[in-house]
């Protein structure tokens, strides 16, 4: 973690997400959101060192995608005129309820493939116990 | 509150505080220490760890409030419902392991425990415990209500009873079992819960004629109510999957539960399991509050004085008897396991973490203190939520919510659509209306120019005032008009500031609701 750049990223969007609430920029609000989450489960992951290239990458392409969807989303969504329909919702309404909300369930799939080899690995198990346990 | 007069829902719900009233004294007898009252002993398996994990973090406000929000504005509050599928496995990222290592090597049954450990001195544990304890106090106030609310509409008793019925059931268990009975009533609700889930949203489907003529049904009366942002607006949505995205891994009720789980291991595919789990009541809180509004809409049902009514009203009325039922007791499960969670945290809190970080020790003759203390902090919550006066909402923990419910221009005006559905469905000029109405009805508001987006999000003290009042003016006419109709199926209010007309009977849609 000493070193890490990833609670300054936090931080600063953080701060991002306040201007842009203040601004009334409601996508970029989004947007700041899907980045912090996606900081906060690298900072999650990365934490003993053991992040690896495709965990990562597995977890760029879940905020690119939870992005793009929310940006999607406005994007299809012309009240002015008749509706269309795509598997029986407004087009931007079924990106929220077919897109980012099974897609959030990505994250749970890649927590559970990364269990073993990066987030609970015996190493760090040894360490966890060495530095905060009693003996 | 619609009253249930259905013997078939009471004994879904008397069968449901039976139950309750078992676990409570099996599990009196597996809870022998303060361990086991806080923690479960650590020796939960994981099924029930994210069973009691969803329902503890779906509390009634997710059953009553989430429906009632879809109902008045849409798609907006589906960004905080949907999101949960990767908040909740975030917070497995961001403090499940850490938190079941550190019960894993140190004695810790708490919360602010495992701040102490991790990074020591007294100041952290000690603020946290009090932010715990106050925390617990005001939202165990809330809880307490909704729970005689809704005992008091399906056993059709005053709330002083209905409060004392259900109190009494939920001190017994909570007392006497401690985290044991609440983990485990949470199992049987979350189990009844996910399988009414799938049940409730295909009634809902079926009364509204299929996703499709929903969809049809709520453009043509407002396309932003059924698009992606609802009709709170961007703003409100995307703020909410801010809040509810990062916000869940810090709920104390739910990441407490991580630290109950017997085998660190069991982790792995946990989140995964939480996620979809939740994902699944979800679609509870979409489909009621969808189809309620699209039958609202249609002409086919009375517009409802307050949204909250949404998921009673739906399920009293549209739902077989047997299923309401049994949404009736997940309901009240649903309040009952968030208030014995908090009861829990609460009294570890008194007995434990506040002496802990003062005086280095917890009290003396704990599992017999955790017990007093549970017992009196229900009584104390009880107390304030007495004094304080009955809140707008049965189960309202969001607040955000209510203020901005009174800023926006109301829902109930869609009730004059001329017919029930399909081309002759028209759009309405909603401030317009809204004046007129409010003129006939001596009410305050005057026409505003725009009350979504920036503009009307800006009317700040004076506009919430105003807004207050003229929705108290609102659901006194709605309530007054939507109940009379032509013969025809029309609704006799199709002219604006119209007087109401009683000659007809109520139409008969595609759906016609229970006697």
């Amino acid at each position: 973690m000493k070193g890490s750049r990833l609670p300054v990223a936090a931080g600063l969007l953080c701060v991002a997400g306040i201007i842009a609430g203040l601004a009334g920029q409601a996508q970029a609000l989004g947007l700041v959101a899907v980045a912090l989450l996606l900081v906060l489960c690298l900072l999650a992951l990365s934490a003993g060192g053991l992040l690896s290239a495709r965990t990562g990458t597995a977890l760029v392409a879940f905020a690119l995608a939870f992005g793009a969807l929310v940006l999607l989303a406005g994007r299809l969504h012309r009240p002015s005129e008749p509706l269309r329909t795509l598997a029986g919702f407004p087009p931007g309404t079924a990106m929220l309820v077919l897109g980012i909300a099974p897609l959030g369930l990505t994250l749970g799939i890649i927590y559970g493939l990364a269990f073993k080899s990066e987030v609970l690995p015996l190493r760090r198990q040894r360490e966890f116990l060495s530095r905060h346990g009693r003996n | 509150m619609p009253t249930a007069d259905s013997g078939l829902i009471i004994a879904c719900v008397a069968a449901y505080l039976g139950i309750c009233a078992g676990i409570g004294v099996w599990a009196m007898r597996r809870t022998n220490s303060a361990a086991d009252f806080f923690l479960a002993g650590k020796s939960l398996g994981p099924s029930v760890v994210v069973m009691a994990s969803i329902s503890s973090v779906m509390s009634g406000f997710g059953f009553v409030g989430g429906p009632g929000l879809v109902y008045e504005s849409g798609s907006s509050s589906l960004w905080m419902a949907f999101v949960c599928s990767f908040s909740l496995p975030t917070a497995y990222l961001l403090t499940g392991k850490r938190l079941r290592l550190l019960a894993e090597v140190r004695p810790i049954l708490t919360l602010p425990e495992a701040v102490a450990a991790r990074y020591g001195g007294v100041a952290p544990p000690l603020a946290m415990s009090l932010a715990i304890f106050l925390g617990v106090i005001g939202y165990l106030g809330t809880q307490v209500l909704a729970i005689g609310t809704v005992l008091q509409a399906v056993l059709g008793i005053d709330l002083l009873t209905a409060l004392g019925i259900g109190l009494g059931v939920l001190a017994f268990y909570s007392v006497a079992g401690g985290i044991v009975a609440g983990v485990y009533t949470d199992l049987f609700q979350g189990v009844l819960m996910l399988g009414a889930a799938v049940a409730v949203l295909a009634v809902c489907l079926q009364v509204g004629g299929g996703l499709e003529a929903i969809s049809h049904t709520l453009w043509d009366m407002d396309p932003e109510f059924i698009g992606p942002w609802g009709s709170r607006g961007e703003m409100a949505a995307m703020s909410w999957m801010l809040l509810f995205g990062v916000g869940a891994a810090g709920q104390p009720h739910f990441i407490t539960k991580l630290m109950m789980l017997k085998d660190i291991r069991r982790l792995q595919w946990s989140a995964l399991a939480t996620g979809a789990s939740y994902l699944v009541l979800a679609t509870l809180w979409m489909g009621i509050g969808l189809a309620m509004r699209t039958v609202v809409a249609r002409g086919e049902h009375p517009e409802l004085a307050n949204p909250d009514l949404a998921a009673p009203t739906f399920l009293l009325h549209y739902a077989p008897e047997l299923l309401a039922g049994l949404v009736f007791a997940g309901l009240l499960a649903a309040i009952m396991s968030t208030a014995d969670s908090f009861l829990n945290l609460g009294a570890a809190a008194i007995v434990r973490d506040i002496p802990m970080a003062l005086l280095g020790r917890p009290l003396r003759r704990e599992l017999y203190w955790s017990r007093v203390v549970t017992g009196l902090l229900l009584l104390l919550s009880a107390a304030l939520r007495a004094l304080h006066g009955k809140p707008d909402r049965p189960a309202g923990n969001v607040r955000v919510g209510n203020v901005r419910r009174c800023d926006r221009p109301q829902r109930v005006h869609r009730a004059e659509l001329e017919t029930s559905n399909g081309p002759g469905v028209r759009r309405i000029d909603r401030h317009q209306h809204r004046a007129q109405l409010l003129a006939r009805d001596g009410g305050p508001e005057r026409p505003q120019p725009a009350t979504s987006g920036a503009g009307g999000r800006r009317r700040g003290v004076t506009g919430l005032h105003r807004g207050l009042r003229a929705r108290l003016a609102i659901d006194a006419a709605s309530e007054t008009r939507a109940g009379h109709r032509r013969a025809d199926g029309r609704l006799a209010i199709g002219e604006v500031g119209e007087s109401p007309r009683i000659d007809g009977p109520a139409p008969r849609g595609r759906h016609q609701p229970r006697a």
